[in-house]
């Protein structure tokens, strides 16, 4: 099981669950498996096309899966987190 | 739920910059239990941004009832979001001056609009954290957490410090000495983290306390200034742009003006476009600022998308102009809109270029900044040089931050590098600060 950290204002969709532990072992699989767990919270997560929405920030570990192998990135016993793009200002 | 959320002074929805749903005030009490929501939650995930109601507001910001108000941050409370005025009630506009020599070398009308005085901690910082703790007084917080490479801490430390906050700061360790002792002035009531992590990590992770302090303590009163209340935050960025426009205009100039910021999330620069069009929109400006963003070589993310679909993130970013070494920078899409908008642009500069502009603004205009300020003045001589801006014209350059107490250890180092040892050890003495 992977520990997902779900933003504030997307707890509404999994009952106001800050964490949530679902199975998958790249982050495309675990965003399917959250949307089975949690409907709707994919079109929130992703576009139509699946890609990752450009203002959500994706964290295995320490590390933005930007950085890694994108919407591939493996997953073994890291927390994922899930960001909204806000920083600096 | 407060009932003092269900109105706030003027706003009338907050709309997604991105997609365009619309969020009432009474949806989001409804939907998340408070008004303090910082995305687009039901669609995209996008930013969002304060709409007011400006028909009612045009009735009351006439002309007449404007030049009877003082030059004060409040001046125009009915375009920011707020009940009651509970911070900086009576601070005054940063100056607007005139360039002694460097504009006159380049042949333009250039002036500076000086964020790094008369503000309380000296850095545009004041503006978005003075909002950001309105309305944290008005909805009955009493804790903060910040990350920051130092301006945003040192502001935000200041502000609790006045408002009895307590307050939890995380800075990067690569933070130069001078500016984590500015931070630490002002935290009586507080902790202090030094991370060896970026500013994005330093910023997720204060993020992340404090979701946990809430959830833990089963109330929100714990809040990340330009993160929990992101858009309201942003609001107070806007008075850069109105004081620019009636500061231009008491000086007789009206119609286009290059107005240059640094970038780094981007805020300031889309906030402060969004003053000029409420002024606009409202008749009480004729202003037509074109937009210039400016960043370094070394961390550049929003220039290098210029053109392109997609803003790439530089991790772990390295430049001297710290304040604007922001990787993953939260308002970078904006920016390039209000930038093809307004028939502006954007350019980068490198680190010696930076370096040779903060002297410059010493030696010529006797302006000791933050190297934002060289950032930008490196940025202007660019734009001249490749005819953006032409002969005569009006130029405002945002000298965002002081380099008293902020950069002096990083001068001397970087001075060093480039061999300008001897004239930044000669501006250190004039300061004071050798």
């Amino acid at each position: 099981m992977v520990k997902v950290h779900i933003p504030t204002p997307l707890r509404r969709l999994t009952g106001d669950k800050a964490i949530v532990d679902v199975n998958g072992k790249s982050i495309r699989e675990i965003i399917e498996a959250l949307e089975k767990a949690f409907p709707g919270i994919k079109k929130r997560l992703c576009e139509e096309d699946g890609s990752i929405r450009k203002f959500i920030n994706v964290y295995v570990g320490e590390e933005d899966i930007r950085f890694l192998d994108g919407i591939d990135t493996e997953v073994r016993q890291e927390d994922v987190n899930l960001v909204p793009a806000i920083a600096g200002g | 739920m407060s009932n003092k959320e269900e109105s706030l002074g003027h706003v009338s929805h907050l709309e997604c910059l991105n997609c365009g749903e619309k969020y009432t005030l009474q949806r989001l009490i409804k939907e998340q239990g408070s008004i303090l929501v910082n995305i687009c939650y039901d669609m995209c995930m996008g930013p969002l941004d304060v709409k007011y109601d400006y028909e009612g507001i045009c009735s009351i910001l006439t002309q007449e009832e404007i030049s009877k108000r003082p030059d004060t941050f409040w001046k125009l409370k009915e375009l920011l979001p707020a009940n009651e005025i509970n911070v900086a009630s009576d601070r005054p506009f940063t100056p607007l001056v005139e360039s002694k020599e460097i504009g006159k070398k380049l042949g333009i009308r250039l002036y500076f609009k000086l964020d790094c005085n008369n503000l309380p901690t000296s850095s545009f910082k004041d503006r978005p954290v003075a909002l950001a703790f309105n309305r944290a007084i008005e909805s009955g917080y009493d804790t903060v957490y910040v990350a920051s490479t130092g301006n945003l801490a040192i502001a935000t430390a200041f502000q609790a410090m006045e408002c009895g906050f307590k307050i939890h700061a995380y800075v990067p360790n690569s933070l130069g000495k001078i500016k984590k002792d500015a931070i630490r002035k002002y935290l009586p009531h507080g902790t202090f983290n030094e991370l060896d992590l970026s500013y994005d990590d330093c910023n997720i992770l204060s993020m992340k306390e404090c979701d946990a302090h809430n959830e833990a303590s089963g109330k929100k009163h714990c809040f990340v200034p330009n993160n929990s209340f992101r858009p309201f935050y942003k609001e107070g960025s806007k008075t850069s742009g109105f004081e620019i426009a009636f500061q231009l205009q008491k000086k007789g100039i009206s119609g286009e003006a290059h107005v240059f910021y640094p970038l780094g999330s981007g805020a300031l620069f889309c906030s402060a476009y969004k003053g000029f069009n409420e002024l606009g929109m409202l008749g009480l400006s004729n202003l037509k600022p074109r937009m210039w963003g400016i960043q370094p070589e070394q961390c550049s993310p929003i220039i290098d998308a210029i053109g392109k679909e997609d803003i790439v993130p530089v991790k772990n970013p390295k430049t001297i102009a710290k304040s604007i070494a922001i990787g993953k920078p939260g308002s970078g899409h904006q920016s390039l809109d209000v930038m093809a908008k307004s028939n502006g642009g954007g350019f980068k500069v490198s680190e010696k270029e930076i370096l040779e502009n903060n002297l410059d603004l010493y030696f010529s205009e006797g302006i000791f900044c933050q190297f934002v300020g060289g950032t930008v003045m490196a940025g202007i001589k660019k734009a001249v040089k490749e005819g953006k801006i032409k002969k005569g014209e009006v130029v405002v350059a945002n000298i965002t931050g002081t380099g008293k107490g902020r950069i002096e250890d990083d001068l001397l180092e970087i001075s060093e590098e480039f061999g300008y040892k001897e004239k930044a050890e000669q501006l250190l003495k004039e300061v004071g600060a050798w």
